[in-house]
C-alpha cells in the first residue's frame, strides 16, 4: 500500500467500538481497528460529534432522572444506606420505562428516541450508583442539575477522545481550497444527493440520509478530489451511505452519457467527479471481519 | 433574571434601545429562529468548520475563504454591518468586539446559577438548555481568550484594509450565531430544534481545545475510568 490509503469510521462503528463491552459487540470489530496503524484509522470531526451528542443526550436524561427521582425529594439525606439503596434498585429495575417517560414529558422531537441513547443513559445511571449513595445532597445537585455537569461531561468526553486518539486520527479541520472547478463538480454531487432523497421520499421511505450523511458524503469527496488520500474506505454497518454513494454515481453517468444534461455543459465535470468517486470504497464492517479471518 | 439575561443578549444583538425588553418584537424572533434553523440546515459545513478553526487556532487565510461563505449569513444578522467597519479603525473596532464580549462573559456567569434553577423549577424542566448555557458560556470565554492574545500591531488602520479583522469577525459571528438558542429560550420558553447538535459541536470544540485534567471529584473522569479504564487494563 504505498499509496495514501486510509480506513474512515461512521459513526455507528465508533459506538460498536467504545461501547463494545456494553452492547455485547463482536470483538473483531476492536481487533479490526486495533490492526490498523494510526495513519490508516480515520474519523471525521462530523462522525466524531455525532458521536459526542449521542453521550451528551443521554448523560442529559441520566441527569433528569436522578433529577427527578432522587434530588427533588428533599429527605435523600435522612435516609440510611439501606432505604437508598432501596430508591435507587427501583429506579435501576424501571429505568426504561421512567426513560421513556421523561423523554416524551420533556424532549419530545428535542432528542431522538433510539436504543442506544437509553442503553448508555441506564450504564451512566447504574455507574453513579456507588456515588449517589456516597455524597451530600448539595454536591450531588452541583454535579447533576448546576453547572458542574457541563466539566463532568467534558472530562468523560474527553477520556473516550483520548482512547480514539490513540489508535485513530482525528480530522479536526481540512483545510480544503475551494475552486471553480471543484464547486461545480460538488454542485453535481448535490444533485445526485437529492435525487437519491427525492426518490426515497417518492416510494414513501421516512428515513432519508442526515445532514451528517450527506456533509460526510461531500467531506469525503473533497478529500479525494484535493488529493489528501489517493482512496478512501469508508466503514460502516449499514447500506443508507452505499445506496447514497450508488444514485450520486449514477446521476453521474446519466450526465455523462447525455441523459441527464443534453448540452453536455457538465460532462467534463461529471467526468472528473466520476473518477474521483470511484476512489471511494464503502464496506460494511462485517465484511471486513471476515476477510480478516480467512 | 430572565429579563436581565435577556437585555444582555439583546444589547449583544444591537437591537435598538426602545424595543428592549419588554417591546422586544416576538414576530422577529420567530424570524430570526426561522432563519437560524434555515442556515443551521443549509449551511452545516461553514459553520463547523468555522467554529474548529477558530478554536483550535488554525491560519487565517483559511479564515479568510470561510468568511466569504458566511458573509451573507452574517449581514442578515445585522451584527456589526460594512458601514461600521468602514468608519472604524481596527483599534476601535477590537475594542468593541472585545467589550461586547467581555460584558455578554460577566453577564452569563452572573446569571448562570439562577437560570439553571429556574429552568428546573419550571413546569417544563430541560437538561438540554442548562447544558447548552453552561457550554455557550464556555465557548464564549474561550473564543475571548483567543482573541485577547491575538496582537494588534497597527491600530490606527481603517478596519476593512485590517488583516486581522476576519477573525474578529467570524468570532463575532459565531458567539451571535450560538447565543440564539438561549434568546429563544428566554423569550418563548421554547427549545430551539437542534440543540443537541449544537451542543454536540460546541462540545467537540471545547474537548479538542483542551488538554485532559481531570480533577478527582469530577463524575465525569469516575465514569471514564469505570466504563473504559478498567477494561483496557485487564485486556
Amino acid at each position: 500500500m504505498s499509496q495514501n490509503e486510509a480506513f474512515f469510521l461512521d459513526t455507528n462503528i465508533l459506538i460498536k467500538w467504545i461501547y463494545r463491552e456494553i452492547l455485547n459487540e463482536n470483538p473483531a470489530v476492536e481487533y479490526f481497528i486495533n490492526s490498523l496503524s494510526k495513519g490508516q484509522c480515520v474519523i471525521l470531526h462530523i462522525n466524531l460529534r455525532e458521536f459526542e451528542t449521542i453521550i451528551y443526550d443521554a448523560y442529559n436524561i441520566t441527569s433528569h432522572v436522578i433529577y427527578a427521582k432522587i434530588l427533588s425529594k428533599q429527605d435523600w439525606d435522612k435516609l440510611g444506606v439501606e432505604d437508598k439503596l432501596r430508591v435507587l434498585e427501583d429506579i435501576r429495575k424501571n429505568f426504561e420505562q421512567i426513560y421513556d417517560q421523561i423523554l416524551t414529558n420533556y424532549y419530545n422531537g428535542q432528542i431522538l428516541p433510539g436504543g442506544i441513547r437509553q442503553i448508555l443513559a441506564k450504564r451512566f445511571f447504574i455507574e453513579l450508583e456507588g456515588k449517589l449513595i456516597d455524597s451530600n445532597l448539595e454536591a450531588l445537585r452541583n454535579h447533576i442539575a448546576l453547572n458542574q455537569r457541563t466539566d463532568d461531561l467534558i472530562d468523560y468526553i474527553s477520556g473516550i477522545e483520548s482512547i480514539i486518539r490513540k489508535n485513530c486520527t482525528i480530522f479536526n479541520n481540512i483545510n480544503l481550497l475551494f475552486n471553480d472547478d471543484i464547486i461545480k463538480e460538488n454542485q453535481l454531487i448535490y444533485e445526485g444527493i437529492s435525487k437519491y432523497i427525492r426518490n426515497l421520499r417518492s416510494k414513501g421511505y421516512n428515513k432519508t440520509p442526515s445532514r451528517n450523511d450527506q456533509l460526510v458524503f461531500v467531506y469525503l469527496f473533497l478529500l479525494l478530489r484535493g488529493r489528501i488520500y489517493d482512496k478512501i474506505v469508508f466503514i460502516t454497518d449499514d447500506n443508507d451511505f452505499e445506496r447514497m454513494y450508488n444514485t450520486v454515481l449514477n446521476h453521474l453517468k446519466d450526465i455523462i452519457n447525455g441523459n441527464a444534461n443534453p448540452r453536455g455543459d457538465f460532462k467534463e465535470y461529471a467526468i472528473e467527479a466520476n473518477d474521483t468517486l470511484r476512489k471511494l470504497v464503502i464496506k460494511g464492517i462485517n465484511d471486513l471481519i471476515t476477510q480478516q479471518k480467512r | 433574571m430572565s429579563a436581565d439575561l435577556s437585555l444582555l443578549l439583546e444589547e449583544y444583538y444591537k437591537v435598538p434601545n426602545e424595543m428592549k425588553n419588554r417591546n422586544f418584537p416576538v414576530h422577529l424572533l420567530e424570524k430570526m429562529r426561522n432563519y437560524l434553523v434555515k442556515q443551521y440546515e443549509e449551511n452545516l459545513f461553514e459553520i463547523y468548520e468555522g467554529m474548529l478553526m477558530l478554536i483550535l487556532n488554525e491560519d487565517k487565510d483559511n479564515l479568510k475563504i470561510l468568511l466569504k461563505e458566511v458573509e451573507k449569513i452574517k449581514e442578515d444578522f445585522e451584527l456589526y454591518n460594512s458601514m461600521l467597519e468602514n468608519n472604524t479603525t481596527i483599534g476601535e473596532y477590537v475594542n468593541m468586539v472585545m467589550n461586547g464580549l467581555q460584558k455578554l462573559i460577566d453577564g452569563l456567569k452572573k446569571n448562570e446559577e439562577e437560570f439553571y434553577k429556574e429552568v428546573l423549577n419550571s413546569d417544563n424542566p430541560n437538561f438540554l438548555i442548562t447544558t447548552y448555557y453552561s457550554l455557550y458560556l464556555r465557548f464564549v470565554t474561550t473564543v475571548y481568550l483567543k482573541l485577547h492574545k491575538i496582537n494588534i500591531t497597527n491600530p490606527n488602520i481603517k478596519t476593512k484594509d485590517s488583516r486581522i479583522r476576519d477573525i474578529f469577525n467570524i468570532a463575532n459571528f459565531l458567539v451571535g450565531f450560538f447565543g440564539m438558542p438561549i434568546l429563544i429560550y428566554i423569550k418563548k420558553k421554547e427549545v430551539f430544534p437542534y440543540i443537541s447538535e449544537l451542543s454536540g459541536a460546541l462540545l467537540h470544540a471545547l474537548v479538542a481545545d483542551r488538554t485532559p485534567i481531570p480533577s478527582k471529584d469530577s463524575l465525569g473522569y469516575y465514569l471514564f475510568s469505570k466504563i473504559h479504564v478498567v477494561k483496557n487494563e485487564s485486556k
